[in-house]
């Protein structure tokens, strides 16, 4: 008999019934013929009464040779697959239609898994489960790659890693769990950092890993629910050291970017392989202390907590990132980059030159100022002056000696 | 997609950790597989390489260890960055190993999938309600359905060739859940280091794939079995089975036991004892038809592995509705295919 005919005497009677519940019970019936209707590709030749059933059989090879989910839209449920094909479902036959595309794909709930003898299947339903012959080798090559391929691994400096016993703890938490998990889960990743002219090339050079974790974590190690409208900014150095990692406003028209990240970084670049960060188990926060701050070799950049209100990054311009509160927006921070350049030019904020290089901070702060002269004076006049607030000194950093053309 | 979600990763995240651990350290065997499984510099091949030679001298099935001793294991690891991802991309990575599986196993070439969550995390995580729900989750990415106390299946497709016509065959698969929270508790035949696992694996594809080889390379056989069923054939594997149940030991950590002979209801039928004593050499006087055991075997998730409450085995109702076939009654004839298909096999299986 035609494939036709067999599918006709089967649900060419009952044309009113929906798609579903016809190609179903053409399952159930004579599970070849709805494996070969599945298969062809079927003409203008095809009775109108069954027309329906055979667009809906091959519709249902295309799903299950995807991945699907099932969304509730307010014409129905809607199976919609990775590659954007879509089907709706009657609601009320939403279990029967999920149970069948189980079935269909081999996967079932049973009354017991042990079976020796196996049965024989036709043609039809092996290249329905298996896919076109021609693809085998070129998918197989694909996943070969995957398997393969071994992690990029980023470490965290000894250095950095000692700094963070004076940083606010919330800093050590979110390097624990929202740095970690970017890295490993990135929505996008940049190569170069757009340091400018005479930046450190191993920074210039670096890499921008960019992510949505899903939660913000506080000084006492809990959480709550990330930020609206931030992503979140792993930065590393040419040689895979991470330097940074920052909450940061999300490009509003580009989810998963950071916000101007044409100024910020170079082009996007697609991962060719995965990510890991590499911490010590035993990482813990240490005590916060807003006189310390402290020099970052690897990020070329000196970091100065004022308080240890949990904070996003603001980037002011090439050479200064301020630290606001998540809440307020109050400045509780910043970061100094290009500090190598910077004692380049203006060696008088140098106070001490031996046996280390002693810099003031708020010297640093001002030197970075006036490498932008256009830039307005209002951002450095309040973080100058929270620098004077408390009855202590500004910090003071040591910095390599080696950073200091006229260094011994 | 429009749409995500990050079920997976986020019940990782809630996972508590296990106190028992920290006074029962996991075996040497799996500390040192751990050692690899959680070098973030492996690749995922690296990993299943590793998991390989552990289940190639640990797996307790055996079928399972020669399968491991003969590299045919098909793995799909879902490393730190898989399980970070959303359910979506994860359902998405099993979807293309298992059909890479399928595949080979068509021509014979795997019998066994293994689907590896490996994260320390998971690995030093409690057995309780959170690691049920994740364990839950990822069947439910794998099969579509992930409830606890149910058989839940695949299945495997063989294309086979007597010589004078091509014929496929499939078979349903069991799907059944290892993990590291096993090692030396009641459990432990159920233990699988780096984390949680699915293992799927048909004897039945794997018995007919090597007697279909070894009559291919012997046709005196070939003919001798011309009008027999070949599908009679498969069951020199129950040896191996009972073997794998195993026999009960004073002291032993097993969760399953062979049952007398004629304590069940199917032990009435043939054979005699001296045909059953050449099949079944050492286990003639046990039921080949069923077993016990503390926990139902065909079970994918079954939930005594994350009640608290169960902390010895003495605790544990003793099962006795455990088959090692399905619906069958073997004939003396049917027998008799066994034997030869035990001869065929069983010596080119040996690991």
């Amino acid at each position: 008999m035609l494939l036709v005919e067999r599918v006709l005497s089967i649900v060419g009677d009952t044309p009113d019934q929906s798609a579903w519940e016809r190609l179903i019970r053409l399952f159930t019936t004579d599970r070849e013929a709805f494996y070969l209707l599945a298969g062809e590709q079927i003409g203008a030749a095809v009775p109108a009464s069954i027309r329906d059933v055979a667009t809906l059989a091959t519709l249902v090879r295309a799903v299950t040779s995807e991945t699907f989910e099932i969304a509730d839209t307010h014409e129905g449920p809607l199976i919609k697959t990775r590659s954007g094909k879509q089907v709706l479902v009657p609601g009320p036959m939403l279990d029967r239609v999920t149970q069948f595309l189980r079935e269909v794909d081999g996967k079932t709930t049973t009354g017991s898994g042990r079976d020796y003898e196996g049965k024989p299947i036709s043609e039809a339903e092996a290249r329905f489960k298996l896919g076109d012959t021609e693809t085998w080798d070129r998918e197989r090559a694909e996943l070969h790659k995957q398997r393969t391929s071994r992690p990029r691994v980023l470490k965290v400096s000894d250095g950095d890693l000692t700094h963070l016993r004076s940083h606010p703890a919330y800093v050590t938490h979110q390097l624990l769990q929202c740095a970690r998990r970017v890295i490993l889960a990135p929505t996008s990743v940049f190569k170069g950092l757009r340091r400018g002219d005479g930046s450190e090339p191993d920074v210039d050079n670096g890499w921008a890993y960019c992510g949505k974790p899903r939660r913000v974590y506080l000084n006492d190690g809990a959480f709550q629910p990330a930020p609206n409208g931030m992503v979140y900014v792993v930065y590393s150095d040419s040689e895979n050291f991470v330097f940074d990692w920052d909450w940061v406003a999300e490009d509003p028209h580009g989810p998963g970017y950071p916000l101007d990240w044409n100024l910020r970084f170079g082009n996007p670049h697609p991962l060719d392989t995965d990510l890991v960060l590499d911490l010590p188990g035993d990482l813990q926060p240490g005590r916060f202390d807003a006189t310390r701050a402290c020099y970052s070799r690897r990020g070329d950049c000196i970091f100065c907590y004022m308080t240890d209100g949990e904070s996003f990054a603001e980037r002011i311009n090439p050479d200064l990132t301020v630290f606001r509160g998540l809440q307020k927006g109050e400045y509780t921070g910043f970061k100094i980059k290009n500090i190598r350049r910077i004692l380049s030019v203006d060696k008088n904020i140098v106070i001490k030159d031996a046996p280390g290089l002693t810099v003031s901070v708020d010297a640093v702060l001002f030197a970075s100022f006036k490498r932008s002269p256009d830039q307005s004076s209002d951002v450095y006049q309040v973080l100058i002056k929270a620098l004077y607030k408390s009855d202590s000194e500004p910090p003071v950093v040591e910095v390599p000696p080696e950073l200091a053309p006229f260094a011994a | 997609m429009e749409f995500a979600t990050w079920d997976i990763s986020d019940s990782i995240s809630l996972l508590n950790a296990d106190p028992w651990r920290n006074d029962h350290p996991f075996s040497a065997d799996i500390a040192q597989v751990h050692a690899t499984l959680f070098d973030p510099a492996k690749s995922r091949q690296e990993v299943a390489d590793a998991l390989s030679s552990w289940l190639a001298e640990n797996q307790p099935c055996l079928f399972g260890r020669m399968e491991a001793n003969q590299k045919r294991l098909a793995f799909c690891v879902l490393n730190e960055n898989d399980l970070e991802r959303s359910d979506q991309e994860i359902r998405e990575r099993i979807h293309h190993e298992r059909m890479d599986w399928k595949r080979r196993a068509e021509s014979g070439d795997s019998h066994a999938f293994l689907i590896v969550a490996v994260s320390e995390r998971i690995a030093r995580a409690r057995p309780d309600g959170r690691l049920r729900q994740l364990a839950s989750r990822l069947c439910e990415l794998y099969l579509g359905v992930g409830d606890a106390d149910k058989i839940h299946v695949d299945d495997l497709i063989l294309r086979t060739n007597d010589g004078r016509q091509e014929r496929l065959r499939q078979w349903p698969v069991g799907v059944n859940y290892f993990s590291a929270q096993g090692d030396g508790r009641w459990w432990h035949d159920h233990r699988f280091p780096g984390g949680m696992a699915y293992s799927m694996n048909s004897v039945g594809h794997m018995a007919r794939r090597h007697v279909e080889q070894k009559l291919r390379n012997s046709s005196q056989r070939a003919a001798q079995l011309q009008d027999a069923a070949r599908e009679k054939l498969v069951y020199w594997a129950l040896r191996k089975a009972m073997e794998t149940i195993g026999v009960r030991v004073a002291g032993s950590g097993r969760g399953t036991w062979l049952m007398e002979r004629g304590k069940c209801r199917e032990d009435k039928d043939p054979p005699a004892f001296e045909a059953r004593q050449t099949l079944f050499g050492e286990f003639a006087s046990y039921s080949e038809n069923r077993y016990f055991g503390l926990y139902h075997t065909d079970h994918t998730i079954p939930s005594p592995y994350f009640d608290e409450r169960l902390w010895r085995r003495e605790e544990l109702p003793i099962r006795d509705d455990l088959f090692f076939t399905y619906l069958h009654s073997l004939s003396d004839e049917d027998y008799l295919g066994t034997g030869i298909g035990r001869e065929l096999v069983e010596k080119q299986t040996e690991p």
